[in-house]
């Protein structure tokens, strides 16, 4: 079997690392993709070979030939990691050492695939209520669909055919269809919260890339005329695209930032994209936490320094959409929750002193960090504030209201959260949970930079 | 015409029409368009000397006997105002007093003796309204240039008007650096305000404005800011319009909503002797018409004008909506506009003297307090480890970093190169001061001694006004 073909068939995944190779990165998106493709076509379903191929491509790695064990181990690289069992088995039983070690560093592409792999989603409904088709959507996500009633969603009727479709084509498809709406949750940034009201983020203009939906907002062009010189001259021009970045929260990406490679008008002309086009390149985005505990989603600047004679629509911007993802975590818990009782917890080497007071059913978890070196908004105390969750018996997550902003006593840092029993999450029974039991955490102690490609289409220039 | 509105005493409201009649010429040209001057032209008119009869004990000065060593001279012109003071006529007396004003500093110790002397209460009372007149306007007034010089120097006339510029013992003073090449220039400068001077000497010389930033006096050398575009210059102030910018959204999700706005861009300079503790962020425009008649004012929205941003710096960014012009329209035909600062008129000066030797030495002055720590000399570099109080720090103390001074023995002031810590301990903040010893002394190089750490605490302030005026701006 030759590489192309095996590529073709990952062409929907759309998902690199930044380590891997030039050439896999410029066959993952189709160069001639249509301009306005329907939602749907973002991306087509994952497919997966056959376990005959497999085994061929197995049994390469140990031929003479080196080409030809240089093409399985691409070939096993790009595999779905839906044959990750089956590799792993691969690598269990070998005694040769040459083709364990070739295996494994295989097998790590196909890993890191899976980190940023969208979750997908298999729905066919005919004349559905909302409300179904949300809680069969939820059945199938390993993260939370919240909201805060679900009076708005009406009466109507959805319908959808969608086989192992990435998780923000099937929203999109359905978006024309009900008044669902998606926002990042600034205090629980673990789930996504729908809502009927605002901005509709999944509409033409968005894009889905892996396990991101892409959405500009808004185009913003500024011309500057320089009154300085003794005859006023044109200085500049400049067009600053706004996006908003959505991303699954089982992602746990840090760090959303993106990188324009390419933005031309409609006859060609480049509209010379910023190469680093995160706005802010110090700005932190945590996933719906930027930089704090508010704010909302990502919402990044790509700045443009267009030519004088630029057309009237940016025809295509292409990219990768950055971000870190845990790739090792430490799992934390702490049970035996009694009213005021003070715990002492090592979360990734900082000392932290956690109490967790209930009230009806709402819990309020207070934490102090000792001041030392630690810093209240870097990365590892945002993680902490993000990873934390109070879990009843049934292993159901409780919902999230609120985090206190920092202050500090004489030695620590003070921060906290606040939980209630009581919400919507689609997909699960009752809108109760039961009594918290356990604080948990899954901090990430290891992560990796990923890359995903994305392309943009037919934005309008004002 | 810029205004002070007294914050802590009303009574000193104060004009440009006394600063700018200073001299005997009319008020500079202002306006490079040749817009009219929103400033008089010529002094206020002054009441023929009379000599109330039967007024008990009014002091006066010598006029032409030497005087005594403790005694200052006064011309003929400062006696007959001084007798003024005394007038039966209200007017008479007010003018008088703007008179004195206008003579500027070198009135001051005559009117001290006058006060001194006199037991007329009317006298008294004007004497020293016209001392604190004076005392603010060296402040916050305009500086009045005169120069003229044949066949000097680039660094000659810098250092010239380097001295004319010194007031109150404030420093304006401004370097060339590296910029004769041995060419020497003529110019003649006839009772100009500080900042038509200093373009005056960029234009005879082809130095250009070099800005250092705080309360650093200007300097003049071949690479700084060249800035022949559209500017206005009202007293003590110079707003300089720099871009136009047209700035269009567009909701994508809702193409059809397009918002369009026009502003403008200043850069405006107050000159380096005034201590300014909040500048504005925006300019009100007063009137902003296009080529088709149109008015580009934008509505005044709530907030619009509140923008400050604190800290003494003698040059700042300010921006004017505008709204949308006529598609047809290629040039605001008239453009006007105001902005006020706060500015120091009063401040207690802080001094630490025998620098070098200061270990853990405490002064206070203005209710503020500063410790000098140590004091390290390596090379051309002197750094100072001091603390302050932490309370009333609103931007934690950077302000007021800003403002510190090391003078050596003849006052000249060795450069501020920067300002480290910040960080606080028992209510105290603690910081690190570095400066540059060498300096341009008379147009050569020096190495400065440091003798002692100034640092004036403002104690009082003043809103002050500045309206300036532009023609023929492009929006194409």
């Amino acid at each position: 079997m030759n590489c192309s073909r095996s590529l073709s068939l990952l062409a929907s995944l759309a998902i690199t690392t930044i380590a891997t190779s030039t050439r896999a990165q410029s066959s993952l998106i189709p160069p001639d993709a249509p301009a306005a493709a329907p939602a749907a076509k973002d991306s087509a379903p994952p497919s997966t070979r056959p376990a005959a191929d497999i085994e061929v491509l197995l049994k390469d790695m140990s031929s003479d030939d080196w080409k030809l064990r240089q093409q399985a181990a691409d070939a096993i690289g790009d595999l779905d990691p839906a044959m990750l069992p089956r590799l792993r088995k691969a690598i269990e039983a070998t005694t040769d050492v040459d083709l364990h070690s070739a295996l494994l560093t295989a097998v790590k592409r196909v890993e890191d695939k899976a980190m940023i792999m969208p979750s997908l989603v298999t729905l066919h409904l005919k004349d559905a209520a909302p409300l179904d088709a949300l809680n069969q959507l939820a059945a199938q996500l390993n993260f939370d669909l919240v909201a805060d009633s679900t009076d708005w969603l009406g009466e109507g009727k959805v319908n959808i055919d969608a086989d192992h479709l990435p998780f923000w084509t099937v929203m999109k498809m359905l978006s024309p269809q009900w008044p669902v709406k998606v926002v990042s949750m600034p205090t629980d940034p673990s789930r996504l919260s729908l809502v009927g009201t605002g901005n509709n983020l999944m509409n033409d203009r968005s894009t889905v890339a892996g396990s991101f939906l892409i959405c500009p907002t808004t185009l913003t062009t500024n011309a500057n005329i320089d009154l300085l010189p003794a005859v006023p001259e044109f200085k500049s021009r400049s067009y600053v695209l706004h996006v908003a970045v959505l991303a699954e929260p089982k992602l746990r990406a840090s760090r959303i930032s993106l990188a324009v490679k390419e933005a031309i008008d409609e006859n060609g002309k480049s509209l010379k994209p910023a190469e680093n086009a995160a706005g802010n390149p110090n700005a932190v985005f945590f996933n719906g936490m930027q930089g704090g505990t508010s704010g909302q989603q990502p919402a990044l600047q790509v700045r443009m320094s267009p030519p004088p004679d630029a057309g009237k629509t940016i025809a295509k911007m292409s990219g990768v959409v950055r971000c870190r993802v845990p790739t090792r975590t430490q799992h934390v818990e702490v049970g035996d929750l009694a009213d005021g009782k003070e715990h002492t917890v090592d979360l990734g080497g900082r000392q932290l002193k956690v109490t967790v007071t209930a009230t009806d059913k709402q819990y309020d978890v207070k934490i102090l960090m000792a001041m030392g070196n630690t810093n209240p908004n870097d990365e590892q105390s945002m993680a902490m504030l993000r990873d934390m969750n109070l879990i009843d018996a049934d292993g159901n997550s409780l919902y999230r209201r609120g985090i206190s902003p920092f202050g500090n006593n004489a030695r620590n840092w003070v921060f906290g959260a606040t939980f209630s029993r009581e919400g919507t999450a689609f997909g699960r029974k009752g809108k109760v949970t039961g009594e918290a039991v356990k604080l948990v955490w899954d901090v990430a102690v290891e992560t990796k930079d990923m890359e995903t490609p994305f392309e943009l289409v037919n934005i309008p220039i004002p | 015409m810029y205004r002070l509105h007294s914050i802590t005493t009303p009574l000193l409201i104060l004009t440009a029409c006394a600063c700018l009649a200073a001299g005997p010429t009319t008020a500079p040209t202002l306006a490079p368009t040749g817009a009219p001057s929103l400033l008089p032209s010529v002094a206020p008119p002054v009441a023929p000397s009379v000599s109330p009869t039967g007024t008990p004990a009014t002091a006066r000065i010598p006029v032409t006997a030497p005087a005594p060593a403790t005694m200052p001279t006064v011309s003929k012109e400062m006696q007959g105002a001084i007798d003024r003071l005394t007038d039966d006529d209200a007017n008479t007396r007010e003018a008088a007093q703007d008179q004195l004003v206008q003579m500027g500093p070198i009135a001051i110790d005559p009117l001290k003796q006058l006060i001194a002397a006199t037991t007329d209460i009317e006298q008294r009372t004007g004497a020293q309204a016209a001392i604190m007149r004076i005392e603010e306007m060296a402040m916050t007034g305009p500086t009045i240039i005169t120069m003229k010089m044949e066949n000097v120097t680039a660094e000659q006339i810098v250092a010239e008007f380097t001295r004319q510029a010194k007031v109150m013992g404030k420093s304006s003073d401004g370097e060339a650096d590296d910029v004769s090449g041995g060419k020497k220039y003529s110019i003649n400068i006839d009772h100009q305000l500080y900042w038509t001077a200093a373009r005056q000497i960029c234009k005879a010389t082809g130095l250009k404005i070099n800005l250092h930033g705080g309360n650093s006096p200007i300097g003049f050398s071949r690479g700084g800011m060249d800035l022949p575009g559209p500017y206005f210059i009202d007293g003590p102030f110079m707003i300089v319009a720099t871009t136009l910018s047209t700035n269009t959204d567009i909701e994508l999700a809702h193409p059809g909503n397009i918002n369009r706005n026009q502003n403008i861009q200043f850069v405006c300079f107050a000159e380096p002797k005034l201590q300014i503790g909040q500048r504005p962020n925006s300019v009100k425009l007063v009137e902003a018409t296009d080529d088709t008649g149109k008015s580009l004012v934008a509505a005044d929205t709530e907030g619009m004008y509140s923008g400050f941003t604190d800290g003494n710096q003698g040059y700042w960014d300010a921006n004017a909506m505008l709204n949308t012009p006529e598609p047809a329209a290629k040039k605001i035909v008239r453009l006007r506009g105001q902005l006020q600062v706060v500015a120091t008129t009063k401040t207690e000066t802080l001094e630490i003297p025998d620098l070098l030797k200061a270990k853990n030495v405490t002064r206070t002055a203005g209710g503020q307090s500063i410790t000098v720590n140590s004091v390290n000399v390596r090379g051309d570099e002197v750094t100072v480890n001091l603390s302050i109080l932490a309370s009333n720090m609103n931007d934690g103390g950077y302000q007021m970093m800003q403002s510190v001074r090391l003078v050596d023995a003849e006052g000249h002031y060795l450069q501020n190169n920067g300002v480290g810590g910040g960080g606080g301990m028992n209510g105290r903040l603690q910081f690190r001061l570095n400066f540059n010893r060498r300096s341009s002394v008379d147009g050569k190089d020096v190495v400065l001694q440091a003798d002692k750490l100034v640092l004036p605490v403002p104690t009082e302030t003043k809103v002050m006004d500045c309206n300036f005026e532009m023609k023929d701006l492009p929006l194409k």
